[in-house]
């Protein structure tokens, strides 16, 4: 029986878990006439490792995010029908903690991004990275002015701050 | 006893190599970030149409003011100028209306370029209906042979102002200063 003990002891030692203490989410547009930056400090999120892969999810409230403009932002909350979908997603899972293959939801519409279009750079219990996002994957309407529509890249750049909550020894 | 051993190894076993599926409820939103209503979603999609008429219009009236304004003359006034007068008027109050009636959508704060598009209609607004009223009472007077004189010698600058303030409003919306 103590082998037991033993055993469950040492292997939930290499268990870990992170949660999102605090952070920032900044998307930024790109129109022909100027540039747009958003802020969201509403982010949630979880990391769960074991010894052989990792899994997170990290998800923010679409109505949180914040322009320079109320307008803009509820017109934003209408292009990605905020009140039908209040949550975007952001989620992966890795077999070697690099994660070259995350999973974006926005308006329960699901695409996969490889490494190409995202860095993650994780030190300690700080993740910060960026993920360049197209409208056009979740049939989103660019919205023009003045004749010219917004680029359909979008750049997402993101800061959060971890806090270890592994329950392991 | 042996069976139960091997069992309980192989559940640590599998429980603890691969992580686990994180969910939504794992990451304890509050229920107003996770609430829907197809009722607003209506009301925003209805403000979105509004809005996007009044910009389509607000285009049109900077366009037909601008003509507006090329075509005054001093002590004159011709067809043309006044005529493009009453379309842009027309124009302009029918912006002003989708503007005005778009539903407002609870949650959003009034800030930045919207904020001060929306100060600027304070000051073309009730211009234009003045300057007009004055345009009316300029032709008037040259109609009868006179030359335009008392309030009438305002319909210029006031129309000037109008005309400014409304380049102003759609400049905040179109720039980020």
């Amino acid at each position: 029986m103590k082998y037991i003990i033993l055993l469950f002891i040492s292997l939930t030692a290499f268990t870990k878990d992170y949660t999102v203490q605090e952070g920032s989410l900044t998307y930024t547009v790109n129109h022909p006439l100027k540039t747009i930056y958003a802020t969201s400090t509403n982010v949630k999120g979880k990391i769960d490792c074991t010894d052989l892969e990792c899994s997170f999810l990290a998800a923010t409230p679409t109505k949180s995010f914040v322009s320079k403009d109320g307008n803009r932002d509820v017109k934003m909350w209408h292009l990605l029908k905020a009140n039908q979908f209040p949550i975007i997603t952001v989620s992966g899972k890795s077999n070697d903690k690099n994660f070259s293959k995350i999973q974006v939801s926005i308006m329960n519409k699901k695409y996969f991004y490889t490494d190409k279009d995202f860095k993650i750079k994780l030190q300690d219990t700080h993740a910060k990275g960026f993920l360049n996002i197209k409208l056009s994957h979740f049939d989103i309407e660019q919205p023009s002015l003045f004749g010219f529509s917004i680029e359909d890249q979008i750049r997402v750049n993101f800061d959060l701050k971890l806090k270890n909550t592994s329950q392991g020894l | 006893m042996k069976m139960f051993i091997i069992l309980s190894i192989m559940q640590l076993i599998s429980s603890i190599s691969y992580a686990k599926e994180i969910t939504l409820e794992d990451l304890s939103f509050s229920n107003q970030d996770l609430s829907t209503s197809t009722l607003l979603q209506d009301l925003q999609t209805k403000r979105a149409g509004m809005l996007e008429t009044h910009q389509n219009l607000g285009y049109l009236t900077a366009a037909l003011l601008t003509a507006t304004m090329i075509t005054g003359k001093e002590g004159d006034v011709t067809n043309t100028h006044k005529y493009l007068g009453i379309t842009a008027g027309l124009s302009y109050y029918a912006t002003a209306y989708y503007a005005i009636n778009a539903p407002e959508v609870e949650g959003a704060t009034k800030s930045g370029s919207s904020l001060w598009h929306k100060r600027l209609a304070w000051i073309h607004g009730p211009l234009m209906i003045l300057a007009p009223a004055l345009g009316v009472i300029a032709e008037r007077q040259l109609n009868k042979g006179e030359d335009i004189h008392g309030i009438a010698k305002l319909h210029k600058p006031l129309a000037a102002v109008a005309f400014y303030s409304f380049l102003s409003s759609l400049a905040v919306i179109t720039f980020d200063f």
